[in-house]
This record gives C-alpha cells, structure tokens and sequence, in this order.
C-alpha cells in the first residue's frame, strides 16, 4: 500500500472520504428541498440548474444557507483538528478552550462599538480570537502545549468569556441585542449570498495554508523533542498553526456566531471513519461540513415554521458527545 | 575539525546550572557510550549535541561549522536522535510511523520516491521489526515498539546516531539485541553515541566511552583505559574490582 500523501493512506481513508462526502451531499439536497412547502427532489434539482419556477427560491434563498452549513462546518472541523494536534488532546478544540467565544467578544464588540463592517466583524473576531489564544496558552505556560492543564485552563476562559458575551448583549442598545439574540446562540437562518462571499474566500485560503502545513503538524505530533530533531521549527511552526486554526473558527464566528461542538467531535468522529493515525484534517474538514449540514437541517425542520438557531442543535448533540469524551479521558488517567 | 564536537559548553534549566565548560569530540564512524550516575549531566550532553538544549555559552560545531547557522532541517539529515519520551499517534503502523523518518528529506510536494521507500525498507528490516510492518504501535510490546522508534530514527539515514538511554525499558535480551545493532550500525560506517547506564554493557560495545560526572567530563578514551577501579569508585562512588569480560573480554566491574 502506498499513498501518493505518504500519510495514512489506502482504501479505508478513500471510502471512508467518500461516504462522508456522499451523506454530506445527500443531506445539503434534503435541505434545499425543505421550505415553508418542501419542493420534490425534481423540482430541486431543476432549480439548481436554473429551470422552472423555484430557481430563485433554491438558488438565492436556500442555497446559500446550505453552502454556508457545509463550508464553515468544514471550517470549523479544520480548526478543532488543528487545536487538537496542537495540544494532542482530543479536548483541546477551540469551542472548548475558549477561542471559539473570545471571537465572538470580538465580533459583538466591534458590532456595539463601531457600526461594524463585515472585514471589520471578521478582524475583530480573529484579534480577539489570537488574543484569547495567548491568554490561554500564557496561563498553561508551565505545562506546555499539550496536556491536560491547557485545556482546564481553556474551560475556565470559556465559561469567563461567554458570561462576559451575555453582559455584552443584554447591555447593548435594544437593535444591537435584538440583532444579536439569535446571532449569539450561532445561527445561520437567513444567510444570504452577500453575507458568505468574504468568509467563504477567506476560508480558502486559509484552507490552503493549512494543506501546506498538514505535513509538519503531523511530525510535530510525535513529541516535542522528535519533531525539533527532524527537521521541524516548532516555534514558527505553532504560531502558524495557531493563527490558521484561529483564523478558521473567527470566521466563521464572526458570520453565524459561536457554533459549539462541531470543532470539538468532527475530528475525532472523521478519524474513526476513515480509520486514520492522529488526528488529520481532510477528514475532520468533510465531517465537520456534514455535521453542520445535518444541525442545521434538524434546526429547520424540528420546530417548523420557526427554524431555530443551529448552534442550539450543535450543543444539545455536542453536549452529549463532550460527557462521553470527558468520562473516556478520565478513564484513560 | 569534522564530525560533532562541543566546545566549552555551559548547559542549565533555569536557574540550575548542568555544566559548565563541557568539551567533547565525538569520534567519526565509532561507538561512543556515555556513562556516569542519575543527574550527571549525560542526556542534557546529549540534547545539546541535537539542538534541544540551547547551550548558555560554547557551541556546538557539526564539521566546523555552528549547528545554530544551520538549516534545522539541514541537521536533522545529519544527525539522527532517539529521545527517552516520544508519543506515537493514536492508530498509527509501524510502517507510517517508520515513514515519519523520512520528514527532513522530503520537500513540500507530496511525492513519496523510490528512496523514500527504500530507506524505510532496510530501516525495518535492520531492527527486526519487518514482519511487524501493518501492526498497530499501541499493539506492541515495550521491545518492539522501542525497535520500531528506532526504525524510524534510521529511516533519516544520518552519518551520525544519537540515542539517550535507548536500553533503559527493554528486559535483557532485548537490550544486547539492541546494542549489537548499534555495532552492526557503527561497523556499515554510522557514527553512534549512545546513552547507557550499564557500564559493562558500555564498555562492551563501545570503542570510546565518556565517563561523566556532576555535569563534567572525567574521563575519555578507549573503555581498557577508562574502566579502572579508582574510576568507578570516583564516578559512581562504588568500590569495586574490575576483571576481564569471560566472552568478551572487556573490562567488567564487579561490585565489592
């Protein structure tokens, strides 16, 4: 068996790929067939290709959402593989350690404080994502980037962070919160086309930086001291990790608010398909895209007419899957 | 002056201060054992010869030349390291953990080549681990997964080896299988330095032992001329005879 990637390879990781792309795809058509009628899957199929009479309901309403669902849920899985490599801990995910929220503190700040542009809700989301990281990273300075005190460290920041979201919003101007009540619960209902062009591009690229990092994370797994006497610049290496992974999560919480639990379960639920060593990205990118795709057609359809916000359905599931984590890790010591 | 050499070496953690004016050259294309008590400054010796340990003044000069103006990358073809703690991916084979090795060879494009492969080929097959290829590392005893670490230092094919207490987990078979290799390794031209805390071993295998102690070097050479009673009463503070090896040869201590 030889993969062209050198990496874990071979038959189980293609279909495992596969599938998951497959019941991805599956679950986005569902969900373009589902509004205040559902249209038939022919009805679907012929809007999205420009014909009959629902293409502009399809391709201008609906689809957007969809992509925006599959996209920044394949954001988010990257970026809670990339924490979870970092700190070799499947609990060391960004909606877990803090990150997630503090780019929301961002976001909600720069909305309340200036009127807010969306590059300006982006940049505010990253910055305070960094600045959350640094915080989190100065405090479990002792223990390094792995092990268990940087992620108890990180829950505290979270927990700290999200109150401080809630004073943010009850206090803000009665617009401002109104416009943030279902932002804050991490909604994508109503996303247009305008909405997703930056972050989509931004999510690109940074896609592609982390491709081209992919290879040093996974030497940089084998421990410190392998990873430096093989060749790899741990230093920059991590920042440039951090900055792409914190890059991925603001983003996408700068546009649909704080989504928990995608980060944290995709990477471990996608390396478990695909049967792969550690923790690798395009499996948790592809799981995570299906995972939010799935919330969010459950967040449509469970309280119909009324959609709910999809970071409600993430956390219920999610919540479920952290119990589960946390009881196997404490087993583990 | 070729090879590895340190040059007036302060090492510490903190406030702690490991060594000061520590020199050694390591012998080209020979076994070098280093020996001493717990906490005489041996693996922080040994970190600092492969960049994980900054020195606090001296240097370290791989063929004359700083190892902190070279290319990390550039070292890690020169110089291979087997630390005492690594962690190994949850799920990973032998063979993939084995191809790790081959990180500082390979550029950014994804081809895996010819030599690549080969190198991972005789890497397995030089430790013995060859029909462990498709297994699990979590599946593995304590032996064959340090064998398959070591597999994967190989797999960097490096002039020069280095191993910290490579021997410290195996039971004994285990440990002279290992240290056979480590000659089979020096004899196809390798250079080795390894850690070990069994003197007789060390003086065994080694062409030139360096005996440490409270983070000085106290004696160099040959394992005939630096085994001597009084050194180990010295370095270890154990009164002793030293008689020769029955099957090698070599000089054995036995304790009083």
């Amino acid at each position: 068996m030889r993969s062209v990637l050198g990496q874990p390879g071979g038959p189980r990781l293609v279909v495992g790929c596969v599938g998951i792309v497959v019941t991805g795809l599956l679950v986005a058509f569902v969900t373009l067939m589902h509004g205040a009628t559902w249209s038939t899957p022919g009805e679907t199929l012929a809007g999205l290709l420009g014909h009959g009479e629902q293409t502009f309901v399809i391709t201008r309403w609906r689809a957007p959402q969809v992509s925006a669902a599959l996209v920044f849920g394949a954001a988010l899985g990257l970026s809670g593989a990339v924490f979870q490599n970092l700190t070799r801990n499947p609990l060391g995910s960004p909606d877990i350690i803090g990150l997630e929220a503090s780019a929301f503190t961002g976001a909600l700040v720069v909305t309340a404080c200036l009127s807010g542009t969306a590059a300006q809700v982006a940049t505010g989301s990253v910055v305070a994502g960094l600045a959350a990281a640094v915080v989190v990273y100065a405090l479990a300075r002792k223990g390094g980037f792995s092990g268990m005190r940087l992620v108890v460290i990180g829950i505290a920041v979270n927990a700290m962070v999200t109150a401080t979201n809630q004073w943010l919003v009850i206090r803000a101007d009665l617009e401002v919160a109104m416009a943030t009540t279902a932002w804050s619960a991490g909604s994508l209902n109503g996303t247009d086309w305008h909405d997703v062009r930056l972050p989509f591009a931004l999510i690109a690229a940074l896609a592609v930086g982390l491709a081209l990092s992919a290879r040093t994370m996974h030497q940089a797994a084998l421990g410190d001291d392998l990873a430096t006497t093989s060749g790899v610049r741990l230093g920059p290496h991590r920042l440039a990790l951090v900055v792409l992974g914190v890059g991925c999560t603001a983003t996408v919480t700068a546009v649909a608010g704080p989504i928990s639990f995608v980060a944290l379960a995709a990477p471990q639920i996608g390396r478990r398909i695909t049967g792969s060593a550690g923790v690798p990205l395009l499996p948790a990118a592809l799981t995570g895209a299906l995972l939010l795709a799935a919330s969010d057609l459950l967040a449509q359809t469970l309280t119909r007419p009324v959609p709910l916000p999809v970071g409600m359905i993430t956390t219920a599931v999610g919540g479920a899957y952290l119990i589960w984590l946390l009881v196997m890790e404490v087993r583990k010591r | 002056m070729t090879g590895l050499v340190a040059h007036d070496l302060t090492l510490g953690y903190g406030e702690r201060v490991v060594s000061t004016g520590l020199s050694l050259a390591v012998p080209p294309g020979r076994l070098t054992a280093v020996i001493g008590p717990n906490a005489c400054g041996k693996s922080t010796l040994l970190r600092a010869l492969v960049r994980l340990q900054e020195p606090r003044a001296g240097r370290v000069e791989l063929d004359g030349v700083d190892l902190r103006r070279l290319r990390p990358r550039e070292v890690a073809r020169r110089i291979g390291f087997l630390p005492q703690r690594m962690v190994a991916p949850e799920g990973i084979s032998v063979t993939h953990l084995v191809r790790r090795g081959r990180y500082p060879h390979r550029d950014w494009r994804l081809t895996w080549t010819d030599v690549d492969e080969a190198a991972v080929t005789r890497a397995l097959l030089d430790t013995g681990v060859e029909d462990l290829a498709s297994r699990r590392i979590e599946e593995l005893s304590g032996g064959q997964a340090q064998r398959v670490w070591l597999a994967m230092v190989l797999a960097q094919e490096t002039e020069l080896l280095l191993l910290d207490e490579p021997t410290t987990f195996l039971d004994l078979a285990h440990q002279y299988d290992l240290l056979r290799l480590l000659a089979r390794l020096r004899d196809a031209g390798r250079t080795v330095v390894v850690v070990l805390h069994d003197v007789n071993q060390a003086a065994r295998f080694a062409d030139h032992l360096v005996a440490m102690q409270a983070g000085r070097v106290v004696a160099a050479g040959a394992p005939a001329e630096v085994v001597t009673a009084d050194l180990v009463e010295q370095v270890f503070g154990l009164a002793c005879e030293v008689v020769p090896d029955p099957v090698a040869g070599s000089p054995m201590v036995v304790a009083h």
